[in-house]
């Protein structure tokens, strides 16, 4: 019953952009149909997980034979599942929403309806890949997704920074499915079948166990963006258009953290280093996504790179917990894998939330930079309050949704100082400064992002002439920024699922389900919270009488300057030059420029750059040179028939010496 | 325990400005002058909150928030605090995760107030505030890190108070030391004291938060005075429990100790006030990394 719903939804979902194919490019009725065939879908979807939440005792599964020569078709819904699946279906409607009002089939006739069949795949292929429980399954689901990704990434086709971004994720992507591929091989040589995500009875630290965590780190690292694997995610997330980010970058990154989560069960004991180097490469992603955020001039990029820095926060909390497990630690699996999953909720509210807003920016101005904006909070009142609440929220400041995860990341990690008894594991506590850090630099990376855009007075005719976003835009937001306050105010309702979640990741440890609430204080903590949020409101309101009474309108206090203009204010560039001087060993910016000289120096220009130090300082460079390598070696294929015999006849000898020998 | 309740919330409300008096009469007495009356501060809190507001016509209403935002922001933190040995009103498990959160809510309202006007100023003074909050956040994370590993406890209430609970003998005296140090430096930059931020000038080209609110008046440049004292206060109330303590005694007891060591506090900050320069601004960085690596230092200590 359950599974049934599921595969309904996920035909629904898959076949949503269809109808349209079949209208004309001029007709808008199309559209409408793809948004509600999503919308039952995820409607359906939520029945079933409601269904399965309230009423099912065992989890649901569902296993027939098909034709393949291997595998078979089965899926199965467990609360890990759950916990993935409601932001799929959450943002899958809400963004096919926006998209009415963003991408009109009405203005985007060549694109629209590809960009809807597209959006109904990659919905359709990420809700298989939650409930798959057979590798072939799994595959074919996880390159449907990379495929779709890659045509929705390149939508608007006739734009070389959308293609070229495209085609970066699809080698991205396929070297992903390399990588899965090998391991799903390798999980066929432990397990002797292609079920998956069953606890192993082999060691863990065999070899094979080995590769198979290394191999699975590497296919879903790549998807999910963990440094120095996401060269593919500032440039997509960038280009493509600003709904299609949302959904790749609040959910579809969830993805290769659902990959990671699963695989690290699979061992009733894991090694300590394999949570030792999550949580490191954990930390080194949220540190180093978040340092390149800070730096970037273009929001889309910003938000792309902040979206690493969550991921890496993400898998602090999967390390925690895998070490957690690997040591009999129960709290800190609970804090640990609790706080990571509860951060992919919350990634999936506010990230979302901030890429619609970023393209109701984008829509109104028609411009990326944020060097060019400024100001437009007094045309844009709506979009500008919902993205405040965005950029509070992901710097996880309280009374947000945010600060919840945070906080039981932070938790667990400070237990690492506090619990062990002889366990010599203190040092994972110093990744609590570092996300301390991180904090602190998202901090500033969303005050530049906010003021810079919003704030200020506008710096070019784009922002002067911005113009707010219809309510097919806006209303979304108002769902996510609502989800962004509850979630924050009232963690409390989430609680079920994850203690169901972290239950079914380590059976052993948690026979009975566990309780987050009881652990923890937070109730107390929400109480204090709703306090925080009633006092600022109460202080606002405050505040907000004194206008009638007796306030002056004037300009700007200019130090007594009688013609300041929008350009002498501080641009988002200045704003964290302090920053990026400090980090410039790992920015490694480009600078070009003239510099002013004398008293009468001619007009001149400056720019700075901060490119992605892997891709095209290590990656693209490294590439080119494989490509003169290659092109060196062409002499070999030279037309020649008598040539090429000469090299079989070189093989054969070769075989057959090492046959004898 | 009521009386103790109160006695927090009274003094966290009314003592703050008082303790920035203290600080100018301090200087004032260094420097041989006669300098204003101690209750100077509520005097000039009063006389503005009397006063119109003049808004800049760039403003939104994150403007006028930002003040109240980080006032109620320094005012729940100061809950969170204990007072010497006496305990806070509210804790629970992790609320030294919700102090430091709570004082970022305050720094992202208030630098996007002063991003608000437009002006460079201003612009200038919000960078320096969320750069330097870089280093001092991880400074004070350490340095908490100290208390939480000699404690065991993840509460401030306890975590703070364990100096005072145990033995002088069994005290981590070196880490303590160390992270004091930090502390104290991390309290003089997050509170804009020399060496880092001079309170007492309006030349922008130093400045970090006197330069954030050059545009506000009136009742709300009020709440911002208001707000940056209390912080002060709540910063010296934290700072004061890396200090080896006074064993605790009775209620009574307990309370006059806080009041003489924030006096102390006080002096000494009068005194540094007095007695060094402000740093250059591309010196602060170096003076941060510092505080952070003696309490990183002090948390190696305690691992032995």
């Amino acid at each position: 019953m359950v599974m049934d719903l599921i595969v309904l939804a996920t035909l629904l979902a898959a076949g949503s952009g269809v109808p349209g194919l079949l209208m004309s490019r001029r007709s808008s009725v199309g559209e409408w149909i793809a948004v509600g065939l999503i919308v039952t879908a995820a409607l359906m979807g939520f029945g079933a997980i409601g269904y399965q939440l309230a009423f099912a005792t065992a989890p649901a599964g569902l296993s027939e034979p098909w034709s393949l020569p291997w595998g078979r078709f089965a899926i199965g819904l467990n609360a890990i599942g759950m916990v993935f699946l409601t932001p799929i279906l959450c943002i899958a409607s809400l963004g096919a929403i926006y998209g009415l009002a963003y991408w009109p089939q009405a203005f985007h006739r060549r694109n629209g309806r590809k960009l809807r069949l597209c959006w109904g795949l990659l919905t359709a292929a990420m809700m298989m890949i939650v409930v798959a429980r057979d590798a072939v399954l799994f595959l074919m689901a996880w390159e449907v997704m990379g495929l779709a990704t890659f045509f929705l990434i390149s939508t608007k086709d006739d734009d070389v920074g959308a293609t070229d971004s495209g085609w970066i994720y699809l080698v991205a992507a396929h070297v992903s499915v390399l990588a899965l591929m090998g391991m799903f091989a390798l999980l066929r040589v432990a397990t002797g079948s292609f079920a998956l995500w069953s606890v192993l009875p082999t060691s863990s630290s065999s070899v094979l166990a080995t590769g198979i965590f290394i191999l699975g780190v590497l296919g879903f690292g790549l998807k999910a963006g963990f440094m120095p694997l996401h060269v593919w995610l500032p440039g997509a997330h960038a280009n493509a258009p600003s709904h299609v980010s949302a959904f790749l970058s609040g959910v579809g990154l969830a993805m290769g953290v659902f990959g990671v989560v699963m695989v690290s069960a699979q061992w009733a004991t894991p090694p300590i280093w394999w949570g030792g180097l999550l949580v490191v490469l954990g930390a080194g992603t949220s540190l180093g996504g978040i340092i390149f955020a800070m730096a970037q001039s273009d929001y889309k990029r910003l938000l792309a790179y902040s979206s690493v820095e969550n991921i890496g926060i993400v898998l602090m909390g999967i390390g925690l917990a895998v070490v957690g497990r690997a040591v009999g630690q129960p709290l800190w699996i609970l804090l640990g894998l609790g706080g990571a999953l509860l951060h992919i909720l919350n990634h999936s509210l506010f990230k979302p939330l901030l890429f619609f807003g970023a393209g109701n920016v984008l829509h109104a101005t028609g411009t990326r930079e944020i060097q060019m904006l400024g100001g437009i909070a007094h045309r844009m009142p709506r979009t500008a309050g919902l993205m405040a609440i965005g950029s509070a929220a992901i710097c996880g400041l309280p009374p947000l949704n945010g600060f919840i995860s945070e906080w039981m990341i932070y938790l667990g990690l400070f237990n690492c100082a506090v619990v062990p008894a002889g366990l010599r594991l203190t040092w994972l506590t110093l990744a609590a400064p570092a996300l301390a850090v991180a904090g602190a630099l998202a901090l500033a990376a969303f005050v530049k992002l906010f003021g810079m855009t919003f704030l200020g007075l506008p710096r070019s005719l784009h922002a002067a002439e911005a113009h707010e976003a219809g309510i097919l835009a806006i209303a979304p937001m108002w769902v996510l920024a609502f989800g962004c306050v509850v979630l924050g105010l009232a963690p409390v309702l989430v609680l079920g699922l994850l203690e169901r979640a972290i239950a079914r990741w380590d059976a052993a440890a948690f026979v009975q389900r566990p309780s987050l609430a009881a652990v923890e204080p937070l109730q107390k903590m929400s109480l204090i919270l709703g306090g925080l949020a009633a006092a600022l409101l109460l202080g606002v309101w405050l505040v907000y009488r004194i206008r009638p009474r007796m306030a002056v309108v004037n300009a700007t206090w200019g130090c007594g300057y009688g013609a300041p203009t929008s350009r002498m204010q501080y641009s988002g560039g200045s704003f964290v030059r302090m920053l990026t001087d400090a980090y410039r060993a790992i920015l490694w910016p480009r600078r070009s420029g003239a510099n002013v000289i004398g008293f009468a120096p001619e007009a001149a220009s400056a720019s700075v750059e901060f490119p992605d130090t892997v891709l095209d300082r290590g990656l693209l460079p490294g590439l080119r040179m494989v490509g003169w390598l290659a092109g060196r070696a062409r002499p070999l294929q030279s037309q020649a028939v008598g040539r090429y015999l000469l090299y079989v006849l070189v093989a054969l000898v070769v075989l057959l010496v090492t046959a004898v020998w | 325990m009521l009386i103790n309740t109160v006695m927090h919330v009274v003094l966290l409300a009314a003592a703050p400005p008082l303790m920035l008096g203290l600080i100018q009469r301090t200087k004032a007495w260094l420097t041989g002058r006669k300098g204003p009356p101690l209750l100077q501060p509520y005097y000039d809190l009063y006389k503005l909150l009397r006063k119109g507001v003049v808004l800049s016509k760039t403003t939104t209403w994150i403007f006028r928030a930002g003040p109240m935002v980080t006032l109620v922001t320094v005012l729940l933190g100061g809950l969170l605090v204990p007072f010497g040995a006496s305990a806070a009103p509210l804790h629970f498990k992790g609320d030294v995760i919700l102090l430091i959160y709570v004082l970022a809510l305050g720094r992202f309202f208030t630098s996007l107030a002063a991003l608000d006007t437009g002006s460079s100023f201003e612009g200038m003074g919000a960078a320096r505030e969320v750069t330097f909050a870089c280093l001092s956040e991880a400074a004070i994370m350490l340095g908490l890190l100290v208390l939480i590993k000699f404690s065991g406890s993840l509460s401030l209430n306890t975590m703070l108070r364990a100096p005072e609970e145990h033995a002088f003998a069994m005290l981590p005296v070196a880490s303590l030391m160390l992270a004091a140090v930090g502390m104290f430096i991390v309290l003089l930059a997050e509170n804009a004291r020399i060496p880092v931020d001079d309170p007492a000038t309006h030349l922008e080209l130093t400045m970090i938060h006197e330069v954030m609110v050059l545009d506000h008046s009136g009742p709300l440049l009020a709440l911002v005075n208001y707000g940056a004292a209390v912080k002060l206060f709540v910063f010296a109330a934290l700072f004061l429990h890396f200090v080896p303590p006074v064993p605790m005694g009775s209620p009574a007891l307990n309370w006059a100790v806080f009041l003489a060591e924030m006096l102390g506090v006080a002096l000494t900050i009068g005194f540094v006030e007095s007695l060094m320069a402000r740093l250059r601004l591309t010196h602060v960085p170096t003076l941060l990394v510092a505080a952070s690596l003696l309490c990183g230092f002090g948390f190696i200590l305690m691992l032995r």
